[in-house]
């Protein structure tokens, strides 16, 4: 049933509802043997986070939350037959797939961080907290058991919110999430629009394996434990140079006779507190930003154009929403799920005209994303809407932000008087390695301890 | 020139839906992809229909398909015949590798044999719904147009703000040389 409640406690926590913990740390490990590595799975299951509520006044410190790998799962003693079963693009790992994700250059996997894309990572291992110290506390105990099973960390990566819920470029991240039928839904959560102009949440199925997505069909994934109530996670770590940012802003406002806020506006299509552009074009609104609702409850209809949001703007590209026409239909299936957050210190300054000093020191977003197919919802939006113009009208010209740069890449600012032109487009973020995942149900953690999968 | 939607569903033979799957899942798109060698392609897709739904009825409203079909879906310049036989001849081994797993595939024959085209055209049905960017012109024009179109995007970037006197001469230069 779509609109069942959930089975909130055998689907892990962060999925279906952001913790918004402020520290985060993700650790890659790679698994001595089957044997080993399912006796430290076993050890850790009771301690994952699920996703059931939590009673008033019971919010926990700490939290854990486990994915591997298609090596993982071989590593764990999966059958290959049965990991067979698994979406293709997560048994090829992200670094396969680099080509197609535009990956190239300083992007490419052999500029990779180590151990990310190696094959050599198993099971990630994620850790949130309310504070610095419950966080070093949790890795301590989460380091013995470790060390107790000779497993070895081949990525370990911290990651914090900023204040105000910003990332890095200094926009308001996360607003415009997925609401799921069954789950109780969170700020800013909207769902799509069905054939009778009526707001729905998505069904599960769209975001877990096993349920019923939008097209009626069960997700597909193996067959037993791990293939219900499971989800892929996308994991890319995304270095995002602060500075040549900020350089690019001012000489493209100089350039094209625009206000610097107004530029970074228009490439992101909010401004800064989240007060979306299609809303409010002129500057921000904070009775918008500081609606839960209403900052994720709007269309690209009224603006066929672009001259309010452009056309190529970074969240008009991620979601169009209605910009395709045929309502919500042709960009419903492919949503995900965002828990992004950002890792390394902030660049001293705002961005607006204090010049484009960097401190050279290690930044950027860590993109974290849940989806029942890889290729339908990540690797399609990547490709086809920030790697590329087509589907916007936009000929070639990619997304600012992420998108794989070519020689004449350019992004157009509409205007009813006469087009703005940013150009040229350079690198301001950077790959730095990925890994796609299976989040396992907690019954299939429990079955992959138990070795109880596919045998 | 017309232009032609096509759209042919055949029967999948008993027990080959999943080899079919695999077949179709390393064809390769793109560059890599059999109708990229068939001129006149706007578009061209393969897949196994293998359940139906109505979005009308809702998300739960799922019934199966026996036996599976195979869907080609495709739209391209001139008549689908003369498609069809292109594929035949261009990319014979590809679609003999997709269409021998299904029910009544008669091969793809020699020279010029036509059983093929028929056997394929027989499937076809009557699209009551296509969408396409450009529905009234050929793969050619459309080619020409993105290629202007792209060249003056490149220009109007890398002259926007010039005096006039300058962007003149610098457009008959690109443009008229």
């Amino acid at each position: 049933m779509i609109g069942a409640r959930l089975d909130q406690a055998d689907i892990q926590g962060n999925i279906l509802r952001g913790y918004r913990f402020p520290f985060a740390r993700h650790q890659l490990v790679h698994l001595p043997g089957a044997g080993a590595g399912r006796r430290w799975l076993a050890t850790l299951v009771d301690s994952v986070m699920t996703a059931e509520d939590w009673p008033a006044g019971t919010r926990p410190v700490v939290a854990h939350n486990v994915a591997v790998t298609a090596t993982g799962l071989a590593a764990l003693g999966v059958p290959a037959a049965y990991v067979d079963a698994c979406d293709p693009a997560f048994l090829a790992g992200m670094a396969k797939r680099a080509g197609r994700l535009g990956d190239e250059g300083t992007s490419a996997p052999d500029h990779w961080d180590p151990g990310l894309g190696t094959g050599a990572g198993h099971v990630l291992v994620s850790t949130y907290a309310t504070a610095k110290e419950e966080l070093d506390g949790a890795l301590t105990r989460l380091g013995r058991g470790m060390e107790d099973h000779g497993i070895a960390v081949v990525h370990d990566q911290p990651a914090h919110s900023l204040p105000d819920q910003i990332e890095h470029f200094g926009f308001s991240d996360g607003r415009g999430q997925p609401s799921i039928a069954g789950a109780a839904r969170g700020p800013a959560q909207a769902g799509y629009v069905d054939w009778f102009r009526r707001r729905r949440p998505f069904p599960p199925g769209e975001f877990l394996l096993g349920r019923r997505d939008l097209n009626g069909a069960r997700t597909p994934g193996p067959p037993g434990p791990l293939g219900e109530n499971s989800t892929y996670l996308v994991y890319r770590k995304l270095g995002q140079d602060v500075a040549a940012f900020r350089r690019f802003v001012g000489e493209q406002a100089a350039r094209c006779g625009m206000d610097e806020a107004l530029v970074k506006a228009k490439i992101v299509g909010r401004w800064p507190d989240g007060t979306p552009l299609v809303l409010s074009p002129l500057r921000p609104e904070p009775a918008v930003a500081g609606d839960p609702v209403g900052i994720n409850d709007f269309g690209y209809g009224g603006d066929p154009d672009g001259f309010r949001c452009p056309l190529g703007a970074h969240i008009r590209r991620t979601n169009p929403r209605d910009a395709l026409g045929y309502g919500t239909s042709l960009s419903a299936r492919h949503r995900m799920i965002r828990r992004g957050m950002p890792y390394g210190p902030p660049l001293s300054g705002n961005g607006n005209g204090d010049g484009g000093g960097d401190d050279g020191a290690d930044r950027g977003l860590l993109f974290l994303c849940f989806v029942a197919d890889i290729e339908r919802q990540f690797e399609f939006v990547q490709t086809q809407w920030c790697n590329d113009g087509n589907a916007f009208g936009l000929g070639r010209d990619p997304d600012v932000l992420v998108g794989a740069r070519h020689g004449s890449a350019k992004m157009v600012v509409h205007d009813p008087e006469r087009p703005r032109f940013l150009w040229p487009l350079p690198p301001l973020v950077t790959t730095r390695g990925g890994e796609y995942l299976l989040v396992p149900s907690l019954r299939g953690l429990r079955a992959l301890a138990a070795g109880r999968v596919g045998g | 020139m017309a232009r032609a939607y096509l759209s042919a569903l055949v029967p999948i033979e008993a027990g080959r839906e999943e080899a079919l799957r695999k077949t179709l899942a390393d064809l390769g798109g793109g560059d890599e992809s059999p109708f990229r060698r068939l001129a006149g392609t706007h578009m061209a897709r393969l897949y196994v229909l293998d359940h139906y739904g109505s979005s009308l009825l809702g998300p739960t409203y799922h019934r199966a398909l026996q036996p599976a079909l195979l869907v080609l879906t495709a739209v391209v310049d001139g008549p689908p015949a003369a498609w069809v036989e292109a594929l035949r001849q261009e990319a014979g081994p590809a679609a003999e590798s997709v269409w021998s797993h299904c029910s009544g595939f008669p091969g793809l024959g020699d020279g010029d044999d036509p059983a093929f085209g028929r056997w394929l055209l027989a499937h076809e049905v009557a699209p009551s719904f296509s969408v396409i960017p450009h529905p009234d012109t050929t793969v050619e024009r459309i080619r020409r147009g993105l290629d202007v179109r792209a060249r003056l995007g490149d220009f109007a970037a890398r002259w926007q703000g010039a005096a006039p006197a300058a962007v003149r001469s610098a457009y008959r230069q690109v443009f008229n040389p």
